[in-house]
């Protein structure tokens, strides 16, 4: 069999079937809405965003997988690489850049110059905690950790708080052992 | 309708400068008739005397008629009761916005109302023609100029202005306009148009 050839995120984002942005963004307000209506506290909204971005992650990193033929990473610094040029393209229609490394290799940051999720949006004084964009990190830290990655990710920069792009700061705590049933060469 | 005293002939002859200025304004005017030779001179009178210091106020009023964004954005220097008055000859005018909405399809109502010299012009947004109270929205404008091309794109551009702030999801419809980047948007559109 030949072998599959990884996908650029380009490709994938041509073929998969897409929706209309504002739809996409106005749902996704419509949802943080309710959640600040819900939870009232800003702090809470914060955790639950992470939380249903995780539930996201976890299954999104299959679809991710099957469509775009990514084989295993050699280290943390090409998932991140994949994370910015594929992953956010497949799914957002955004490329990422990665700066900002340590000197360990464990942390870096995705600068994101175009956020689909932030369109129209203005934070008024009444949440001005708030991480509006905080479902991306959960999504973020939910597909690692499906792909055995444990990791922490944090947003360093807000254009809705002033800042000039979106950074995301991602910062791998270790790497899970996988627990196969069987062995790769049987 | 409330409509305020207009100058007399009597008035004009106790200021010297209106009567140069309405002797000028009778000179350039074309030929027409005499009755209403006086009120034409009114406005042109008014459209030189304000020409450097201009008032103007805008509001917008959601449904309800609750006032959601206020904007002093004349030129005029502030005077204390002023903004007092504006609100309240712009709710007087309220009820004829209402009549007049549902006799035409027209967004923009050009003045509608006066007030001495101060005129209310509205721009109505779709809500009322869809009856859809819920969005049901007037921009409202109280102006001392004659400006109507001006004061119409201003109208205009504070609509998608005011759409922006409506599609942000983190704002309730029908509450106070906070957002400091609108009111500095409105605030240079007026000094663009008006």
């Amino acid at each position: 069999m030949a072998p599959v050839v990884p996908r650029s995120g380009d490709a994938i984002f041509a073929n998969v079937e897409r929706v209309n942005a504002e739809l996409f963004t106005l749902t996704y307000g419509a949802i943080v809405r309710q959640l600040l209506t819900d939870l009232e506290e800003v702090d809470e909204v914060n955790k639950q965003l992470d939380q249903m971005g995780y539930n996201i992650g976890i299954r999104l990193i299959d679809e991710f997988l099957a469509k775009s033929n990514v084989s295993r990473c050699v280290d943390f610094k090409e998932t991140a690489e994949v994370i910015a040029k594929v992953g956010l393209k497949m799914f957002l229609g955004i490329t990422a850049t990665v700066t900002n490394w340590d000197v360990e290799g464990t942390t870096c940051s995705l600068i994101l110059e175009d956020n689909p999720l932030v369109d129209f949006v203005e934070l008024p004084d009444t949440c001005q905690g708030l991480y509006y964009c905080n479902i991306l990190s959960g999504v973020v830290r939910g597909a690692l950790e499906m792909v055995s990655m444990k990791t922490e990710v944090t947003w360093l920069r807000d254009m809705l708080r002033g800042d000039d792009a979106f950074e995301l700061q991602l910062k791998l705590l270790k790497q899970v052992p996988e627990e196969y049933p069987y062995k790769d060469d049987e | 309708m409330i409509t305020g005293p207009t100058f007399t002939t009597a008035e004009f002859l106790l200021r010297p400068s209106f009567t140069a200025l309405c002797l000028l304004c009778e000179l350039l005017r074309p030929v027409s008739s005499a009755n209403s030779s006086r009120s034409l001179l009114v406005i042109e009178l008014n459209l030189g005397i304000r020409k450097m210091a201009s008032t103007a106020c805008f509001m917008i009023v959601s449904r309800n008629d609750i006032p959601i964004y206020e904007a002093e954005v004349g030129t005029a220097p502030k005077k204390e009761d002023a903004a007092h008055q504006h609100q309240f000859i712009l709710h007087a005018a309220l009820d004829i916005v209402q009549d007049l909405a549902w006799t035409t399809s027209a967004m923009f109502l050009k003045s509608i109302d006066r007030f001495n010299d101060l005129v209310v012009s509205v721009y109505v947004t779709a809500g009322h023609i869809l009856n859809m109270l819920y969005i049901h929205t007037r921009l409202m404008l109280l102006h001392d100029s004659r400006n109507d091309d001006g004061i119409k794109s201003f109208f205009q551009e504070v609509h998608e202005l005011y759409i922006k702030i409506l599609l942000n999801p983190l704002y309730l419809p029908g509450s106070r306009i906070t957002s400091s980047h609108f009111d500095t948007k409105v605030r240079a559109l007026a000094r663009k148009y008006l």
